[in-house]
């Protein structure tokens, strides 16, 4: 405090110089027009430099976290790769073939919907590219849908998101199996039914495709547990499964082309014939 | 009121006056020539007494230059030269003492150090107040030309206006 005055005493003139300067440049630029453009105007250009420049700082720091996300996304692959090949070189021991059943085509949505209670894609890929009709559909992270009509170049693909879809799921690590099916609510859930009581099932155990229906081969990843009820004198839990792939923002899918779907048709067809 | 103060209080109505009510209505143009704005006011600020402190000089000259900005609805201009003329008071003060030094009571003047001392004295003091008026007045560098021509020519005419006033009043203090 008495070195604040003693600086006031010292520099107090030039302390109120700032001062009746601030005061005369205030009125000036408040009451004189042109004087005000101007200092509107370089304001405002400083003010666009300033956010510009900020707005590089952003892009760069985001550029940043672009970055890890990409290299943990790589170091994932790179784990799923060294098992991959360990599952291969295991197969290759076994003088196994190796699973070829299934060739992934390729698409990009160009229609989605999640409001409806039946929701149906439209893919860019139709009967020239190999997609049929049946056909499972799938993301990197989940199952989507199967294909139900097919033209030259496109074709639509019923949602799980639809009432009429069931697909055939299993909770991972245990061969019990259920139907999936959707409420027409919440576009990031579906009901897992059908799992007897007994199952010691905990919310968030990974739900995979059970590879009983014939649209989807076994352990492709759908979703996690998010709620386990068991209404009374019920038999079966209804489970709610929350879908890894995000419904709402789909743009490229996978659609699974079966190699051995007419062997496994003829076969069931003789057994039906008999 | 002792007979110090008088004189000052005097030269402040009457600078004050001829500024607002002669000098800001008459036009100095020679053809395309049209760089003349003399100032007669700061010759209040320049003729001060020595010892008044720069703090308490800045406020009269900020209370002179508000009130002429006031009559010519130049707000903040003539104040802000006012007090910038203040504040460079001092420092010119130092600068150009001469060798017997100052009798700190008195206002520097003609009769009581040299005429050629006050007429350089003014003539330092009112290029300043000049030049920071025209700053002000254009107030972006791109006006750099016409800031430093009408500074030439104002001063050349305030200057003479301050010859003129020292040998008609011949003031004493």
């Amino acid at each position: 405090m008495r070195n604040l005055i003693l600086y006031l005493l010292r520099y107090g003139s030039f302390v109120l110089f700032l001062l009746l300067e601030g005061i005369c440049i205030s009125l000036l630029v408040n009451y004189n027009e042109s004087q005000k453009e101007i200092f509107v105007n370089s304001s405002g250009n400083l003010n666009g430099k300033v956010n510009s420049f900020t707005h590089r700082v952003g892009e760069i720091y985001s550029a940043h976290r672009e970055v890890d996300s990409l290299s943990n996304v790589i170091r994932e692959l790179r784990t799923q790769n060294l098992y991959l090949v360990s599952l291969i070189e295991e197969a290759q021991l076994d003088t196994l073939q190796l699973d070829t059943l299934h060739t992934f085509i390729p698409a990009r949505v160009i229609q989605n919907s999640i409001q409806k209670s039946n929701n149906f894609i439209t893919i860019n890929k139709g009967r020239k590219d190999g997609v049929k009709s049946r056909m499972g559909v799938v993301t990197n992270q989940g199952v989507v849908g199967v294909v139900r009509d097919v033209s030259a170049n496109y074709a639509t693909v019923m949602s799980v998101l639809h009432r009429q879809s069931r697909t055939s799921a299993k909770i991972k690590g245990t061969g019990y199996f259920g139907n999936l099916t959707w409420l027409g609510i919440n576009p990031n859930v579906v009901n897992l039914e059908d799992i007897p009581k007994h199952v010691n099932v905990q919310v968030g155990d990974t739900i995979q495709t059970s590879g009983f229906s014939r649209h989807f081969p076994a352990g492709i990843d759908i979703g996690k547990v998010g709620e386990v009820e068991l209404s009374q004198g019920s038999n079966v839990y209804t489970i709610k499964v929350s879908l890894f792939a995000d419904m709402r923002d789909l743009e490229v899918v996978y659609v699974l082309e079966d190699h051995q779907e007419v062997e496994l048709d003829s076969l069931l067809n003789e057994g039906a014939d008999e | 009121m002792n007979s110090d103060t008088l004189p000052h209080i005097l030269r402040f109505i009457g600078f004050f006056l001829i500024q607002v009510l002669v000098l800001q209505n008459i036009e100095f143009n020679i053809g395309i020539l049209q760089y003349f704005h003399p100032m007669i006011y700061p010759l209040f600020i320049i003729m001060l007494p020595i010892k008044t402190p720069v703090s308490l000089s800045m406020l009269w000259a900020f209370l002179l230059g508000i009130c002429i900005d006031y009559f010519s609805s130049s707000f903040g201009m003539h104040a802000g030269a006012a007090v910038f003329l203040a504040y460079c008071r001092g420092f010119i003060l130092n600068f150009m003492e001469p060798r017997g030094g100052y009798n700190v009571a008195h206002s520097p003047n003609a009769k009581r150090y040299s005429i050629k001392w006050f007429f350089q004295f003014c003539a330092v003091l009112l290029a300043l107040h000049h030049l920071f008026f025209f700053i002000l007045q254009y107030f972006a560098p791109i006006y750099a030309l016409e800031i430093i021509l009408n500074t030439v020519g104002s001063v050349l005419v305030s200057f003479i206006l301050v010859v003129f006033f020292q040998f008609i009043f011949d003031p004493q203090e």
